[in-house]
């Protein structure tokens, strides 16, 4: 591929006096982390790739599934089964001859996800759980790396940009520790509306282009708020809390917090706790608590567990105490939850497999 | 009284079932505001697990309110 074509490539948004043959070659030399390839991460690296950002990491564990399509645009119907990492680089290659794509289909944890983060200059985070979003915000810090974080739920998204100065607020000043999984519900479990996570994403790779080209009215200090229903968009400031846990006068947390999947409540087990990985071998009952629709789309060793669904409750609260059970479920926040009121009931028989199916892939 | 416009964000949304409400209220502070709202809506969420901004600035939730305040409620959100 000539120069001459990279040239016409980037040409409308090279005329751009913001942008010049100098900002191009700025994104050009940009390093950029995407962490998460789905709803928010497709549209993010779609953008990135297209405008030129030089080497772009996509990280993701997991595979494309059927009930991501509605959302996840960057894969074909036949991607479904394929890693999102694969399926996600070919298509941004097949887009953009001129960049460099690197895959880490590796699992994020405390153990590695400093040494990813640092080869980058900047990350976007574009996951959807808590633990994640702490894991990533944390090494972010400790390697003073920017971050654009973006969330969605149904019909409404939040963004937020930290770049770890002094006199800047960091996720802790506000949450300074993680949310409990039952607080807030999942994609899943709760629904959500494709279009949102794509304007978010959007957003994410729009924030990350200023950022990256030095361009005027970056967001800091602030969470900007999308309710798409009501067409709110809100700016909401924040002050940096001079008792963050993280970056406050007296920081009490030195280094990531204990391996992910994280284990918040009494009874979840992660995989390595359990005794076998193999549900036929293990002394517990394994139940798949997802929906029918979700479990269809499951592995063939899954097809073997018991499935009762999260709404049949009258079941879940007769679960026999002669076995101990072992719930799961796509990420381990509804099987947290159900697992908190199972206890509740007195079901002290009962765990939950910690950061659910998605712990086991990414083994 | 002092009206106060109130707007709902994710899970308190679906729970009051609006994303934006005025109301005349004698309350003292945001939490206190959360609680009478806990009381008519029934929302679920607990008071811990929320933030407040008032006209755009997060504060604590001890903040008293003033007539005129837009008071935005916010549970924590994940989804990608």
């Amino acid at each position: 591929m000539s120069d001459r074509s990279e040239q016409l490539y980037y040409s409308r948004q090279r005329i751009l006096p913001e942008v010049s043959e100098a900002g191009q070659a700025r994104l050009k030399a940009a390093r950029v982390l995407v962490i998460g390839a789905g709803g928010l991460g497709c549209p993010a690296l779609s953008y990135l790739a297209a405008a030129g950002v030089g080497i772009l990491g996509i990280c993701d564990g997991d595979r494309v599934a059927l009930s991501n399509l509605h959302r996840q645009t960057l894969y074909a119907f036949a991607d479904v089964g394929e890693y999102k990492v694969l399926a996600a680089a070919q298509r941004l290659a097949a887009a953009n001859p001129f960049i460099v794509l690197q895959t880490h289909r590796e699992n994020l944890g405390a153990a590695n996800a400093r040494e990813l983060v640092c080869s980058y200059d900047l990350v976007l985070d574009c996951t959807d759980n808590f633990s994640s979003k702490f894991l990533i915000h944390d090494a972010c810090f400790f390697e003073k790396v920017p971050l654009i974080q973006a969330s969605v739920y149904q019909f409404e998204g939040q963004l937020q940009v930290y770049i770890y100065q002094p006199g800047e607020a960091c996720l802790r000043c506000l949450w300074s520790i993680q949310p409990t999984p039952d607080c807030v519900g999942s994609c899943a479990e709760a629904g959500v509306l494709g279009v949102i996570p794509g304007l978010l994403g959007t957003w994410q790779a729009a924030e990350a282009l200023k950022l990256l080209l030095d361009l005027p009215g970056q967001q800091h200090n602030e969470t900007l708020l999308l309710n798409l229903l009501s067409n709110d968009l809100l700016r909401l400031r924040q002050s940096p809390d001079p008792d963050c846990p993280l970056c406050g006068q007296q920081p009490q947390i030195h280094d990531l917090l204990a391996a992910a999947p994280a284990v918040r409540v009494p009874g979840e087990l992660r995989p390595d706790q359990l005794d076998s990985l193999s549900p036929q071998q293990s002394r517990y009952r394994w139940i798949d608590i997802r929906s029918a629709a979700e479990r269809a789309e499951s592995s063939d060793w899954i097809q073997h567990t018991e499935h009762i669904p999260l709404e049949d409750q009258d079941a879940l609260r007769a679960l026999a105490p002669e076995r101990d059970c072992l719930l799961f479920c796509a990420s381990g926040q509804r099987s947290a939850q159900l697992l908190q009121s199972l206890r509740a009931a007195g079901l002290g028989h009962v765990y939950a497999l910690a950061g659910g199916l998605q712990a086991l892939d990414n083994r | 009284m002092p009206e106060i416009t109130i707007k709902y964000f994710a899970a308190l949304r679906e729970q009051a079932g609006c994303s934006e409400e005025r109301r005349q209220t004698a309350v003292a502070s945001a939490a206190e505001l959360y609680r009478e709202l806990q009381a008519e809506y029934g929302l679920s969420l607990d008071i811990q697990h929320l933030k407040v901004a008032i006209n755009n600035q997060y504060c604590p939730l001890t903040q008293p309110l003033q007539n005129g305040d837009t008071v935005v409620f916010i549970p924590p959100v994940a989804g990608g």
